[in-house]
C-alpha cells in the first residue's frame, strides 16, 4: 500500500486526512464505506421506486381508474423500471461487490481505490440527473428500453434525460467493472487460487467482465439515441432513413447480458448463506463456477429472443429460440447444486436462509416462464403483456431481491456490527415472500388472458376476471409496503441495540468472518494465507476418522493466532481524496449542457471534471504511485 | 503499488490490468458505430455519399497517425532507458503529429460541411460524423494526456523509473490507432473505391 | 469471458518482458507499416475486380493492426491475460455485430446495407 507523504502544507493538492465525521464520507476511499454508501443510496431509491410502483398498483386497482394520469403513468412506469434495474439492483450488487470483494479474497482495499469513490459519485450523480427531471419538466417517458421511434420522437426533453442520466450511470458501471476485474484477478491473498475463490467473488467477476463489455454496447446507443433527440439526426428515424431496428439490437445486445448483471451477484450470495445454514460445503462448487461463466459467456448470444416480434426471419428466429433454450441448461445446473447443498445438511432456518431458500424456488419458477418465451409462437402470443411482467419480476424481484435481501440479513452484522432481530427478520421474510407472490402470481393470468402492458388503463371489456386478479396484485403489492416497513423497522431497532454481534455470528466458512467486528481500515492485521476452499472454516474444524466436522481448539490453530497478535508496524492505507467527487460533478453539468444546448453548462461541467482530473493526478503520493 | 507488481497474484502491475481491461470493452464500443456506419453507408437521403471522400488527403492524415506510433513507442524506450530528454522529445512529437490529424480532421468536416454533408444531412453522415468524431475524441484525449505527461517529466512528477506512465498512455495512444487503421479501411477506402 | 477460467492457469508469476525490441526494430517495423500503407492506397488506384481489392485491402488493414499490436503494444511478449482481454473483447465485438449486420442483410432489401 501507498504510504502517505507530507504535502506541503498550505498546497491546493494536499490530501484531506480526516476519516471520522460526516466530512469524511465525501472523501473516503474505504472500500467498506463506500460499499455502505452504495447501499444506503440504492436503498433510497428502492423506497421511491418502489412507491412509483405502489401508484402504478393503485391506477390499475380497478378498470378504467383515474388515479394517475396517463403522462404521469407513462413517467412512473418509465422510472420505476429504470430505477429498480439501474438505482437498485445494480448499485446495490455495487455495495457488496465493495464491501465483500476484498474481504473475500483477503485483501486491504479494492486496486484503484479512488477511482471506486469516482464509480459511487458518478452513480449517485446520474440518479440525480435522472430524477431531476421531475423538475425540470417531466421524466423519461418511453419504457426502461427506450424504443425507438417512441423515445426519439415525443415531446419534451424526457428521453434525452434517459440518454443522458443512463449514460452517466454507465461511465460508474464501467469504472467499478475495471477495477473489480483487476482487484479479484490481482490481489487475491497467498495462496487463494481461481478454484478457492468463493462462489460469490466467481459471481462478481463474470459480473464485472459482462458490465466491461456490455456497457460500451448501450453508450452508443445512448449517444445515437440522444443525437437523435437533441440534434435531430436520424439514426433510428425511419422517415429520414434511419432503422428503429438498429436501436434495437444494440439495445438487446446490452440489455441481456444486463440481465445476467442483475441475477448472477444474487446467484453469488445464495450459494455463501446456503452452505452456511446446511453446514455443509456448496455441492458442485465446480459446476456451479462453470454454470455461471457459461451463462455470462452465453448470455451474449441470446439478445433477439427479445426481439422475436420484429419479424428478423425463420433463421435468426430459429437460431435465438435454440441458443434461450440453451443457456437454461447451465442456470438449471445452479438450481441442483444448491438444492443437493441442502439436502442432508443440517438445516437452520434463520432469516437469510428463508431469502436465500425462497430466492430459490421463485427464481425457477421465473426461470421456467423464462423458457416459455423462448418458444417463438408462444412469445408471439405473450409480447407486450402482463405475462411478461409477471415473468421479469419473478427473476428480478424473486430472484436478485431475494437474494440481496438474504445478502443484507447475512452480512448486517459484518457491515454494522448488530445483529437484525430474527423474529422481525422472520416477519418480514413471510409478509415478504406472501406480497411478492399475490403481487406477481396474478399477473402470469391476467396476461395470458390479454392484458396488455404500458397501458394506463385497462378496458372492462377484458372481463371481470383480469380486474379481479388486477385487485390480488394490488392487494400483494401493498403486503409488500408492509413487509419493507417492517425491515426498517428492524434496521432502526438493531441501530439503537447496545448489542454487539460477535466476529462469527453465523459459523461462516469464507475470509470476511475471519476479520474482527467492526472491521479495521486495513481489514486485515495480517493477509491471511490461504490452503482450502472455505478458508475459515477449515481453521475452526478438523474431520474426524468418520468425517464429522470437529472443532479446533481455540489458539490450536498457529494461523488464527497470528491473525490477532499484537502488530508494531502501522498498516498505511490510501489517503483519503476529494477529486473524484470533483471529477463526478462535472457529468451532470456537462449533460444538462448537451440536453439544453447549453456551453456554459458544458463548460462548467467540463472544467469541474479537468480539475478533477488534474487534481486527482497531481495530489501527493496515491495508490498508483510510489 | 506500482513498485510491488511481484507482489500480486498475477505478477502484473494492476494499472496495466485495468488498462487492457478497458481496452477490451473499446472494441465493443468502436464495433457499435463501425456497424452503424456499415449500415447506413448508403442511406444519403439524396444528399452527398462517399463520393465526397477525398482519399489523398485521409491518407496522408491517417499516415501521420500511423507514424505517431513510431514515436510513441520510442518515447516509451527511451523512457524504459531513462533517457528523459529524449522521452519527452519523442512524447511531444507523438502529440504533435496527433495534432496534426485532428487539424486534418477539422479541416475534412468543414469541407463535407460546405458540400452540403453536415452532421444531420442522412443516416450516413450521422454515422460517420459520430464514428470519425469520437474517434477523433479519443485522440484529442491522447494529445492531452501526452502534453501532461511531457509537462509532468519537465517537474519531475513523472521519474525516470516510472516509465509504466509513458506506457500506459502508449497503449492508449496505439489503441486509437489500430482503430483508424480499420476506419481508414473500412469507411474510407473500400466503400469509396 | 474466456479470459476469466484462463486466469486459474495465470497465478504464477510470469516473466514481465521477455524481450524488447530496440529502437531500431521499432523503426523498422514503422518503415514496413508505412510501405503496407502506401500498398493499400495503391490499391485503391488500380483498377482490379472488387472482390480482389477488397480482400487484399482487409489483408493488409490485418497485417497492419496485428503488427501495431505485438509489437508496439508488447503483446508478442507480455503476459497472456492481456492476449486474452484484448481478444475477448476483438473476438467479441466481431461476433456480435457481424450478427447484427447479417441479421439486416437477411431482412433488408439487397443494397441498403
Amino acid at each position: 500500500m501507498a504510504s502517505s507523504s507530507v504535502a506541503p502544507s498550505g498546497s491546493v493538492f494536499r490530501r484531506p486526512l480526516a476519516t471520522k465525521g460526516w466530512g469524511s464520507w465525501l472523501t473516503t476511499v474505504d472500500h467498506k464505506k463506500i460499499g455502505k454508501m452504495y447501499g444506503f443510496t440504492a436503498f433510497a431509491f428502492f423506497l421511491i421506486g418502489g412507491l412509483e410502483a405502489v401508484f402504478i398498483r393503485l391506477q390499475l386497482a380497478e378498470a378504467d381508474a383515474s388515479v394517475l394520469s396517463a403522462e404521469v403513468y407513462n413517467q412512473f412506469f418509465t422510472m420505476h423500471g429504470i430505477t429498480m434495474i439501474f438505482l437498485v439492483v445494480m448499485p446495490m450488487a455495487a455495495a457488496f461487490f465493495n464491501f465483500l470483494i476484498p474481504l473475500q479474497i483477503g485483501a486491504r482495499d479494492v486496486a484503484f481505490p479512488r477511482l471506486n469513490a469516482f464509480s459511487y459519485w458518478a452513480f449517485l450523480f446520474g440518479g440525480l440527473f435522472l430524477y431531476s427531471s421531475f423538475i425540470f419538466g417531466g421524466a423519461p417517458n418511453g419504457g426502461w428500453f427506450g424504443y425507438a421511434p417512441l423515445s426519439t420522437s415525443t415531446s419534451g426533453l424526457n428521453m434525452a434525460y434517459y440518454g443522458v442520466g443512463l449514460q452517466i450511470l454507465g461511465i460508474s458501471s464501467l469504472a467499478a467493472s475495471v477495477n473489480f476485474i483487476t482487484t479479484i484477478l490481482n490481489m487475491r491473498a497467498p495462496g487463494l487460487t481461481m478454484m478457492r475463490l468463493p462462489v460469490f467473488i466467481w459471481m462478481s467477476l463474470v459480473v464485472n467482465f459482462l458490465l466491461l463489455f456490455a456497457m460500451p454496447v448501450i453508450a452508443v446507443a445512448l449517444f445515437q439515441l440522444t443525437f437523435d433527440k437533441v440534434f435531430f439526426t436520424s439514426f433510428f428515424q425511419a422517415a429520414t432513413g434511419g432503422d428503429p431496428v438498429l436501436w434495437q439490437h444494440l439495445f438487446w445486445l446490452f440489455g441481456h447480458p444486463e440481465v445476467y448483471i442483475l441475477i448472477l451477484p444474487a446467484m453469488g450470495m445464495v450459494s455463501e448463506i446456503l452452505p452456511v445454514f446446511s453446514r455443509k460445503p456448496l455441492f458442485g462448487y465446480a459446476a456451479v463456477v462453470f454454470a455461471g461463466a457459461a451463462i455470462g459467456f452465453m448470455g451474449w448470444g441470446v439478445w433477439a429472443h427479445h426481439m422475436f416480434a420484429v419479424g428478423l426471419g425463420p433463421v435468426a428466429n430459429s437460431a435465438f429460440a435454440l441458443s434461450t433454450m440453451f443457456i437454461a441448461v447451465p442456470t438449471g445446473i445452479k438450481i441442483f447444486n444448491w438444492v443437493f447443498t441442502m439436502w442432508g445438511g443440517k438445516i437452520r432456518f434463520t432469516t437469510p436462509m428463508l431469502f436465500a431458500i425462497g430466492f430459490v424456488a421463485m427464481f425457477t419458477i421465473g426461470g421456467l416462464s423464462g423458457v416459455m418465451h423462448a418458444i417463438v409462437p408462444h412469445d408471439a402470443q405473450q409480447t407486450d403483456t402482463y405475462f411478461v411482467v409477471a415473468h421479469f419480476h419473478y427473476v428480478l424481484f424473486g430472484g436478485a431481491l431475494f437474494g440481496i435481501m438474504g445478502g443484507m440479513y447475512f452480512w448486517w452484522p459484518k457491515l454494522f456490527g448488530k445483529m437484525l432481530d430474527e423474529r422481525l427478520g422472520k416477519i418480514h421474510f413471510w409478509l415478504w415472500f406472501v406480497g411478492f407472490n399475490l403481487a406477481f402470481g396474478p399477473m402470469h393470468i391476467a396476461g395470458l388472458l390479454g392484458q396488455p402492458r404500458r397501458t394506463y388503463v385497462y378496458g372492462e371489456e377484458l372481463g371481470s376476471s383480469v380486474e379481479r386478479w388486477n385487485q390480488v396484485s394490488t392487494l400483494g403489492s401493498l403486503i409488500i409496503v408492509v413487509s419493507v416497513v417492517v425491515f426498517i423497522w428492524n434496521a432502526w431497532k438493531t441501530y439503537r441495540s447496545d448489542e454487539i454481534a460477535p466476529h462469527d455470528p453465523w459459523d461462516a466458512r469464507t475470509l470476511e468472518w475471519l476479520t474482527p467486528t467492526p472491521v479495521p481500515e486495513h481489514n486485515f492485521d495480517v493477509i491471511p494465507t490461504v490452503t482450502h476452499r472455505d478458508e475459515f472454516w477449515h481453521r475452526k474444524y478438523a474431520e474426524d476418522d468418520a468425517g464429522r466436522a470437529v472443532p479446533v481448539p481455540a489458539g490450536a490453530s498457529e494461523d488464527h493466532a497470528a491473525e490477532h497478535g499484537e502488530h508494531e508496524e502501522h498498516i498505511h492505507m490510501p489517503d483519503p481524496s476529494y477529486w473524484p467527487l470533483v471529477l463526478s460533478a462535472g457529468l451532470p453539468f456537462i449533460g444538462y449542457g448537451v440536453i439544453y444546448k447549453s456551453i456554459i453548462w458544458a463548460v462548467i461541467g467540463l472544467v469541474l471534471l479537468l480539475t478533477g482530473v488534474y487534481g486527482w493526478q497531481l495530489e501527493p503520493v496515491a495508490e498508483g504511485d510510489e | 503499488m506500482s513498485t510491488a507488481a511481484h507482489e500480486t497474484s498475477l505478477g502484473l502491475d494492476h494499472r496495466k490490468v485495468a488498462i487492457w481491461a478497458f481496452l477490451g470493452s473499446e472494441f465493443l464500443f468502436f464495433g457499435a458505430f463501425i456497424s452503424s456506419f456499415l449500415l447506413y453507408q448508403n442511406d444519403v437521403n439524396e444528399g452527398p455519399g462517399v463520393e465526397l471522400f477525398d482519399i489523398p488527403f485521409t491518407s496522408v492524415s491517417s499516415f501521420v497517425l500511423l507514424m505517431s506510433s513510431v514515436t510513441m513507442v520510442l518515447a516509451h524506450s527511451a523512457h524504459v532507458r531513462g533517457d528523459m530528454r529524449r522521452m519527452r522529445l519523442w512524447v511531444l512529437a507523438t502529440a504533435f503529429q496527433g495534432m496534426v490529424f485532428i487539424g486534418g480532421q477539422v479541416f475534412e468536416f468543414t469541407t463535407f460541411v460546405k458540400e452540403g454533408m453536415a452532421f444531420t444531412t442522412s443516416p450516413f453522415s450521422s454515422a460517420f460524423f459520430a464514428l470519425t468524431g469520437f474517434h477523433g475524441a479519443h485522440v484529442t484525449v491522447g494529445i492531452l494526456m501526452l502534453l501532461s505527461l511531457a509537462g509532468l517529466t519537465k517537474l519531475d512528477r513523472v521519474k525516470p523509473d516510472q516509465h509504466i506512465k509513458t506506457e500506459m498512455i502508449g497503449l492508449y495512444w496505439h489503441f486509437v490507432d489500430i482503430i483508424w487503421i480499420i476506419i481508414f479501411t473500412v469507411v474510407y477506402l473500400i466503400p469509396a473505391g | 469471458m474466456a479470459t476469466t477460467t484462463d486466469a486459474a492457469a495465470d497465478t504464477g508469476i510470469e516473466p514481465e518482458e521477455v524481450h524488447h525490441p530496440t529502437p531500431g526494430e521499432y523503426v523498422r517495423i514503422g518503415i514496413v507499416l508505412a510501405v503496407l500503407t502506401a500498398l493499400e492506397v495503391s490499391l485503391f488506384y488500380i483498377a482490379l475486380a472488387d472482390a480482389v481489392r477488397v480482400t487484399s485491402m482487409l489483408i493488409l488493414m490485418v497485417i497492419k493492426f496485428g503488427s501495431v499490436v505485438a509489437f508496439y503494444m508488447h503483446l508478442k511478449f507480455d503476459s497472456r491475460l492481456f492476449r486474452r482481454l484484448m481478444l475477448a473483447g476483438l473476438i467479441l465485438a466481431a461476433a456480435v455485430y457481424g450478427a447484427v449486420l447479417a441479421m439486416f442483410t437477411n431482412v433488408t432489401p439487397p443494397g441498403t446495407t
